[in-house]
C-alpha cells in the first residue's frame, strides 16, 4: 500500500494556478484509473482532469472552490500494489529518473537547512567578503592592461597619479613610480606649465549659446586636485568653525625671532606657531587627528602627528605633509616647510612627503583672504584654514567700554562631523586659539 | 455603368463535396466505393476507432501532467485514416501538428510520438525506413517543402508521392501559395490535404477567404482541386487514392479539401470552444461522427461488433500505455546535447563550449 | 595563376561542385538561362543541364522551401536569393525551418543547403538590395553565414560552403563582384568554415573585419604604415560561428582593438566580436574596444552612400585615435 499524491500539473502553457471547480470524489470513495477526478478552473478555461492511479480517496487537500499553485498536492489516493509504485507527477517528473528525484530532493532540504544555520549567524557575525573589494571612491583611471601590469609590479594604483591624455595611468607611469625617483610625481608636462596661455592644443570652439569658449585639457595636478576634493565633499559631512584670535603678542614674537631665523637661512612665518598650536590641540581631542572606517565602523586614531601644509605652486596644488610635529622645533618646522615648497617647484618631491599626512593646515591668509570653508584632505578629518592678519578694532575683555586697535588672525576649522561634534571642534579651536594668543604658553605646552 | 461587367469574371468553380457513404451509413454513391476488400475495410475502421483511443488518452494524459503540447484529432479520424490508408510505405509525409496519429501509422514509433508531446529530442528522430519529417508547427510552412520533397522525388525517378497536411487556416498563408504554385511549375508528385474544420484556432473559415471552397485554390495554379466529405472515410479513401495515383503517374500535384470537424478544443494549452462555437452546432457535426456512420455500415454487413471493438480498445489502450512509459524512460537531456545537436559537423567554437559542459558534468 | 575577379571566381567554384556532385543543384530567380543578374551563375545551366541548374517562380520562401524538401530527399541545394534585403520574404523558410531541422530532428536530417545572396552598399541599388543583414542570420542557431572578402577566398568558401552537411548563408559582397582581382587556382580548394584569417600582420593595432571592410582595412592598414603603425587585418570570414581564438590572439598581441563592419552599429556581428574582446581579453588592452560600423540608420538613400558607409578614412582616423589613448 503506498499513498499517491496528486499534484495540479499546467494544464495550459504557463498557468500557474487553479481553483478547485468541483471534485468528482470525496474522501473515502476508491476511483478508477482515468475516472473523473476533479475539474480545475483557470482564467482560460474549465478542464477536467481523470485520476492517474486507481485506489481509495484518502484525503482532500484543497477544498472546492480554493485556489491551488501548479505543484500543489490536490489529493492523496491509497493505491494498492507494492509492486507497482507509483509516480509522483509534477511538472517535471516526466523528465527525471527517480534517483534525480531523490538528489533534488536532498539538495533542497540540505540548502534549507543551510539557510536556517546562516540566518542564526547572520545576527553575529557579518559574513566575510570572498573576494577583496576594490576601493572605487576615488576613481583611478587605467586600461585593464595597465591594471595586470600594476598587479604584477606590485603596485597600488591609487598612489599612482596618470600622465595619459585622459588622464590614465600608463606603464609608463608604473615604470616611473618603481623607478623610485618618484617620477610619478613629475607630472606636470612642460607644456602644460603655461597655465596662464591656452595651450596649442586648446580648442577654441563656440558653444550652443553661441558663448566664445576655449577647450583645454586639464593637466593631472588639477585633475588629481578634482578627483580629492570631489571625494572629500561627497563622502565627508564638512562642518565648519569661523573664529578669530588677538595675536599681538604672537605677532611681536615672530619679529624678534625672524632675524635670528634668517641668520639660519630660515624664513620663519607664522606657520610653524600655528602647526605647534594645531599639535597641542590634537592631543587634547586625539578625535581630530583621525579617520574613519565606516565599512568597519571604527575611528582610526593616529598617535602621529603628521600635519599637511596646502601649498600652492605655479605647479598647482600640493599638500606636503610634516611628520611628528610635536616631536620638532620650531625652526626645523620652519625649514622643513621651505624644503618642500622649494622641492615642488624643482619637481624632486618625494612621494613619502605626500603619504601618511594625519590632518592639514591651508592658508589663504598670505595672499589677503579671511574666513573660508576648507575642504578635509581625505581621509583626514580635519583641517584648519588660515585667514589674514590685520589691525582690527578690539574689546578689552577686562574693560568693555575701553576698545583698542589689535592684530587679529581669522580661523577657519573644517571637520569630519560623522567624527567631531560641534562643541569637540569649537573646543578645540578654543585650545589652538588660546595658544596661539599668547606664544609663551606655546613654549611651555608645545 | 462600367463598360466591362465584372460579374462574367467572378467564375468560382462549383465543387460539390464527394460523398461515398451519408451519416446513417448507407452507400450513396456506388460508383465510387473504393477498391477494398472486407478486411481493408474493417482495417481501415480499427484505424479510425484507434486514433479516437489515442485521442481520449492523451487528452488525460496531458490532463495528468504526463504528456506536453496536445492537438486534439477526435472528429477527424476519416479525414486523417482515410488519407493515410491511400498512402504508399514510402510516399513521404510532412505532416502538422494534428497529424500525429498519421505519423505514427507511417511508421513513427507511438512513445516518440508521446516524446514529442513531452518535448524531447528523441522525438523528432524520425526512424531511417519511414519517408517523413517531424510535425510543422509553423502554419502551412511545411507547402514549399513539399515541393521541394515533389521534384527531389521525381529527380530520384520515383513514383512516390509527398503527402502533406495543413488546415483551412493554413491556405491564407502565402506559403500555400508558393507551395502548391512552384509543385504545378515542375509538376512534382505531391497531393496537399486541408483539413478543413471550419476554425483556425478560432477564427471560422469564412473569415479565410472570399473563396467559395479551399479546393478551388489549385485553379489559381493550374492543379485539380477536389473536395470530400472528410466525416466519410470511404469517400475520403477514393479522393486520395485518385490524388495519389494522379501524382503518381506524373500529372502534377492536386489540393484535397476535407470537410470535418474537430470536437475538442484547438489545443489542450488553455482553448474554451464555446467562445467561438455553439453547442448547436458541435452537435450536428457530432450526428455526422465519422465512426458511428462506418460502425453502422460494417455492423450491417456482419463485418464488426461491440465486443470486438471492445478487445481492440484494449489492446489500443496497451500499446499506448506501453508507449508512455516506454516515453517516460527516455534519458535525461543536458545542455551539451542541445549543441551537439545544433550542427551536424560541430564548428570548433561550438566543441570548445560542450568539452566544458561535459568537464562539469563529470 | 589566372587573376581572377570575384564573380568569376564563384561562378568557378559552383561549375567545379555542380560537376563533382550530381546532387548539387543550383537555382533561382534568373539562375537557368540568364546566368543570375550579376552572371554569377553564367554558363551553368548549358554546361551542366536544367536538371541541376534552373529558375524558379519569383517567390523566396519557395525558393528556399525547395531547397528544404530537396535537401530531405538526400540533394545538396544552392538556392540563390537574388538579393539579400528579399531573405524577409523567405525568414520562416531560412530560420525556422532549414536552420532548425537537424536540430528538431535529434540530429538524423542533415540540411546541406548553401544559400547564396547578393548584398552590401556602394553599389547604388535600389532600396533592399544592399542592406547587411549578416546579423539578423548569425543570431540563428545551426546556420552558418560566410562572407568571402577577396576572389580567392570566395571560391575555397564556397566550395566548403557547398560541401558542409550544415546550412550556410553565403553573402557575396556586390562591391566586391568585379572591383578587385586576384590569384585564385584552377583546383578545387577548401577554406575552414570556423577559422579567421589574418590578412594582414602587424604589431600596433587589430583590425577586425569582413566582407568589404575588409579591403578598406587593408588600404587602411597601408597608409597607417606611413605613420609608422603597424596595424594587422583578422577577416571573420564566417562571421557565425565566430572563431574567437584568432581574434583574441591577435588582440592579445597589440592591445588595441577596433571592430570594423559595414552593418549598422545596433547588435550586430561587431557588437559579438566586442563582447569577445572584453570578455576574453580585457586585461590585454591598452585601449577602448573600438567600433567603426554605419550609423543607425536605415539604409541610405543611394545618393549619399558614400557618406553613409564607413571608409578608410574613418578606420585611418580611428586607429591614430586607438593608438594614442
Amino acid at each position: 500500500m503506498s499513498i499517491y499524491k496528486f499534484k495540479l500539473p499546467d494544464v495550459g502553457e504557463g498557468m500557474a494556478e487553479g481553483t478547485i471547480g468541483k471534485w468528482h470524489v470525496k474522501e473515502g470513495d476508491t476511483i478508477k484509473k482515468d475516472a473523473d477526478l476533479v475539474q480545475i478552473e483557470n482564467d482560460k478555461s474549465v478542464e477536467e482532469i481523470p485520476s492517474p492511479v486507481e485506489g481509495k480517496v484518502t484525503k482532500i487537500v484543497v477544498p472546492e472552490g480554493e485556489t491551488a499553485d501548479v505543484g500543489d498536492t490536490l489529493v492523496e489516493i491509497q493505491t494498492a500494489g507494492d509492486t507497482e509504485e507509483p509516480k509522483e507527477i509534477d511538472a517535471d517528473s516526466t523528465k527525471d529518473d527517480s534517483t534525480a528525484k531523490t538528489e533534488k530532493k536532498t539538495s533542497k532540504a540540505k540548502t534549507q537547512a543551510e539557510s536556517t544555520v546562516s540566518k542564526q549567524t547572520a545576527a553575529k557575525n557579518i559574513p566575510s567578503k570572498s573576494f577583496t573589494p576594490q576601493d572605487h571612491s576615488l576613481p583611478v583611471l587605467a586600461m585593464p592592461s595597465v591594471r595586470a601590469y600594476a598587479r604584477d609590479k606590485g603596485v597600488k594604483l591609487t598612489e599612482v597619479t596618470g600622465t595619459g591624455n585622459h588622464g590614465q595611468i600608463t606603464k609608463q607611469d608604473i615604470d616611473s613610480f618603481l623607478s623610485g625617483n618618484t617620477a610619478s610625481q613629475k607630472i606636470v608636462p612642460a607644456q602644460d606649465l603655461n597655465e596662464q596661455k591656452p595651450s596649442a592644443s586648446a580648442k577654441a570652439t563656440v558653444n550652443n549659446n553661441g558663448v566664445h569658449e576655449h577647450h583645454e585639457k586639464m593637466d593631472s595636478v588639477r585633475l588629481a586636485t578634482a578627483k580629492s576634493v570631489a571625494r572629500s565633499v561627497q563622502e565627508i559631512p564638512h562642518v565648519t568653525m569661523f573664529d578669530e584670535v588677538v595675536v599681538d603678542k604672537l605677532w611681536d614674537h615672530r619679529k624678534k625671532f625672524k632675524e635670528k631665523a634668517a641668520a639660519q637661512d630660515i624664513h620663519l612665518t607664522f606657520l610653524p606657531y600655528i602647526i605647534k598650536a594645531l599639535a597641542v590641540a590634537v592631543k587634547e581631542y586625539p578625535v581630530l587627528n583621525a579617520s574613519l572606517d565606516m565599512d568597519k565602523r571604527e575611528i582610526i586614531y593616529k598617535d602621529d602627528i603628521n600635519v599637511g601644509i596646502a601649498t600652492d605652486t605655479d605647479r598647482g596644488l600640493f599638500m606636503p605633509n610634516i611628520k611628528h610635529v610635536d616631536q620638532k622645533s620650531m625652526f626645523e618646522i620652519a625649514k622643513e616647510i621651505q624644503k618642500n615648497t622649494k622641492a615642488i617647484e624643482d619637481g624632486t618631491l618625494s612621494n613619502d612627503s605626500m603619504q601618511n599626512g594625519t590632518i592639514a593646515i591651508t592658508n589663504i591668509g598670505s595672499i589677503g583672504g579671511g574666513y573660508f570653508t576648507p575642504i578635509i584632505n581625505y581621509p583626514e578629518v580635519a583641517i584648519l584654514g588660515i585667514g589674514r592678519i590685520e589691525n582690527q578694532p578690539v574689546v578689552d575683555p577686562a574693560d568693555s567700554e575701553n576698545v583698542t586697535v589689535g592684530k587679529v588672525m581669522k580661523l577657519s576649522l573644517s571637520v569630519d562631523h560623522r567624527a567631531i561634534d560641534g562643541a569637540t571642534g569649537q573646543k578645540a579651536l578654543n585650545r589652538i586659539k588660546e595658544l596661539l594668543a599668547d606664544p609663551e604658553l606655546l613654549l611651555m605646552e608645545g | 455603368m462600367s463598360k466591362i461587367d465584372l460579374n462574367q469574371y467572378m467564375n468560382q468553380p462549383d465543387i460539390q463535396p464527394i460523398q461515398v457513404m451519408n451519416e446513417k451509413g448507407e452507400i450513396v454513391n456506388q460508383d465510387l466505393f473504393p477498391d477494398l476488400t472486407d478486411d481493408q475495410l474493417v482495417d481501415l475502421f480499427k484505424k479510425m476507432v484507434w486514433e479516437r483511443v489515442l485521442d481520449e488518452r492523451s487528452t488525460k494524459l496531458n490532463r495528468q501532467g504526463r504528456l506536453g503540447f496536445y492537438a486534439p484529432t477526435a472528429g477527424e479520424e476519416a479525414s486523417e485514416m482515410g488519407t493515410t490508408y491511400a498512402m504508399d510505405k514510402n510516399d513521404f509525409l510532412l505532416p502538422a501538428y494534428r497529424d500525429i496519429p498519421q505519423l505514427i501509422q507511417h511508421g513513427l514509433p507511438m512513445y516518440k510520438a508521446f516524446l514529442w508531446s513531452i518535448g524531447h529530442y528523441m522525438g523528432g528522430q524520425i526512424p531511417e525506413d519511414v519517408q517523413a519529417v517531424p510535425p510543422q508547427i509553423v502554419v502551412a510552412s511545411a507547402s514549399v517543402q513539399t515541393a521541394g520533397v515533389g521534384l527531389g522525388l521525381k529527380k530520384n525517378g520515383s513514383t512516390n508521392v509527398a503527402y502533406m497536411y495543413t488546415g483551412d487556416g493554413g491556405t491564407s498563408e502565402g506559403d500555400f501559395y508558393e507551395g502548391i504554385n512552384f509543385a504545378g511549375v515542375y509538376k512534382v508528385p505531391a497531393v496537399f490535404f486541408v483539413q478543413n474544420n471550419g476554425y483556425a484556432i478560432s477564427v471560422p473559415r469564412k473569415h479565410q477567404t472570399a473563396a467559395k471552397s479551399l479546393a478551388q485554390k489549385g485553379v489559381a495554379v493550374g492543379i485539380p482541386g477536389i473536395q470530400v466529405d472528410g466525416m466519410d472515410a470511404l469517400a475520403v479513401y477514393t479522393v486520395a487514392k485518385a490524388a495519389r495515383e494522379w501524382a503518381s503517374q506524373g500529372n502534377g500535384p492536386v489540393v484535397v479539401e476535407t470537410l470535418t470537424y474537430r470536437y475538442g478544443p484547438h489545443t489542450l494549452s488553455g482553448d474554451d470552444p464555446r467562445r467561438y462555437r455553439t453547442a448547436d452546432q458541435e452537435e450536428n457535426w457530432h450526428e455526422k461522427d465519422p465512426l458511428i456512420r462506418f460502425r453502422t455500415y460494417l455492423d450491417h454487413k456482419g463485418l464488426w461488433n461491440e465486443d470486438m471493438e471492445k478487445d481492440w480498445e484494449a489492446q489500443v489502450n496497451k500499446e499506448i500505455d506501453e508507449a508512455i512509459e516506454k516515453a517516460e524512460n527516455a534519458p535525461k537531456q543536458t545542455v551539451a546535447d542541445f549543441y551537439k545537436l545544433t550542427y551536424s559537423q560541430t564548428p570548433a567554437s561550438i566543441q570548445k563550449k560542450i568539452d566544458e559542459l561535459e568537464k562539469e558534468e563529470n | 595563376m589566372a587573376k581572377l575577379t570575384m564573380i568569376k571566381a564563384i561562378n568557378q567554384a559552383l561549375d567545379q561542385e555542380l560537376k563533382r556532385d550530381k546532387r548539387v543543384l543550383v537555382f533561382g530567380e534568373d539562375v537557368g538561362r540568364n546566368g543570375g543578374v550579376f552572371r554569377a551563375t553564367d554558363g551553368l545551366q548549358k554546361e551542366n543541364g536544367e536538371d541541376q541548374v534552373f529558375d524558379t517562380p519569383l517567390a523566396e520562401s519557395g525558393i528556399i522551401g525547395l531547397a528544404a524538401g530537396l535537401a530531405y530527399q538526400g540533394f545538396r541545394p544552392v538556392p540563390e536569393i537574388q538579393f539579400f534585403g528579399f531573405l524577409y520574404e523567405a525568414m520562416d523558410e531560412v530560420a525556422a525551418q532549414i536552420a532548425r531541422q537537424h536540430y528538431r530532428t535529434g540530429g538524423v536530417q542533415n540540411m546541406p543547403v548553401t544559400i547564396r545572396s547578393a548584398f552590401g552598399g556602394g553599389v547604388h541599388t535600389p532600396e533592399m538590395h544592399e542592406d547587411n543583414l549578416e546579423g539578423l542570420v548569425a543570431q540563428i542557431p545551426g546556420l552558418r553565414v560566410v562572407i568571402p572578402s577577396s576572389p580567392y577566398d570566395a571560391k575555397g568558401l564556397l566550395i566548403s560552403s557547398i560541401r558542409c552537411d550544415d546550412p550556410v548563408v553565403f553573402l557575396e559582397h556586390m562591391k566586391l563582384y568585379r572591383s578587385m582581382r586576384e590569384e585564385v587556382p584552377e583546383q578545387e580548394y577548401t577554406i575552414p568554415l570556423d577559422k579567421a584569417d589574418v590578412k594582414r600582420e602587424g604589431s600596433d593595432i587589430t583590425l577586425v573585419s569582413y566582407g568589404y571592410m575588409v579591403q578598406e582595412c587593408l588600404k587602411a592598414a597601408d597608409e597607417l604604415e606611413q605613420d609608422g603603425i603597424s596595424a594587422e587585418v583578422v577577416d571573420l570570414r564566417t562571421v557565425s560561428p565566430i572563431d574567437e581564438d584568432t581574434i583574441l590572439e591577435s588582440v592579445k598581441k597589440t592591445g588595441k582593438v577596433i571592430v570594423v563592419q559595414e552593418a549598422q552599429d545596433q547588435a550586430g556581428v561587431g557588437g559579438q566580436v566586442s563582447s569577445i574582446i572584453a570578455e576574453k581579453a580585457i586585461l590585454s588592452l591598452d585601449a577602448p574596444v573600438a567600433r567603426i560600423s554605419a550609423p543607425d540608420s536605415v539604409y541610405a538613400f543611394s545618393a549619399a552612400e558614400e557618406d553613409w558607409m564607413p571608409n578608410k578614412a574613418d578606420i585611418v582616423k580611428k586607429a591614430k585615435e586607438i593608438v594614442n589613448f
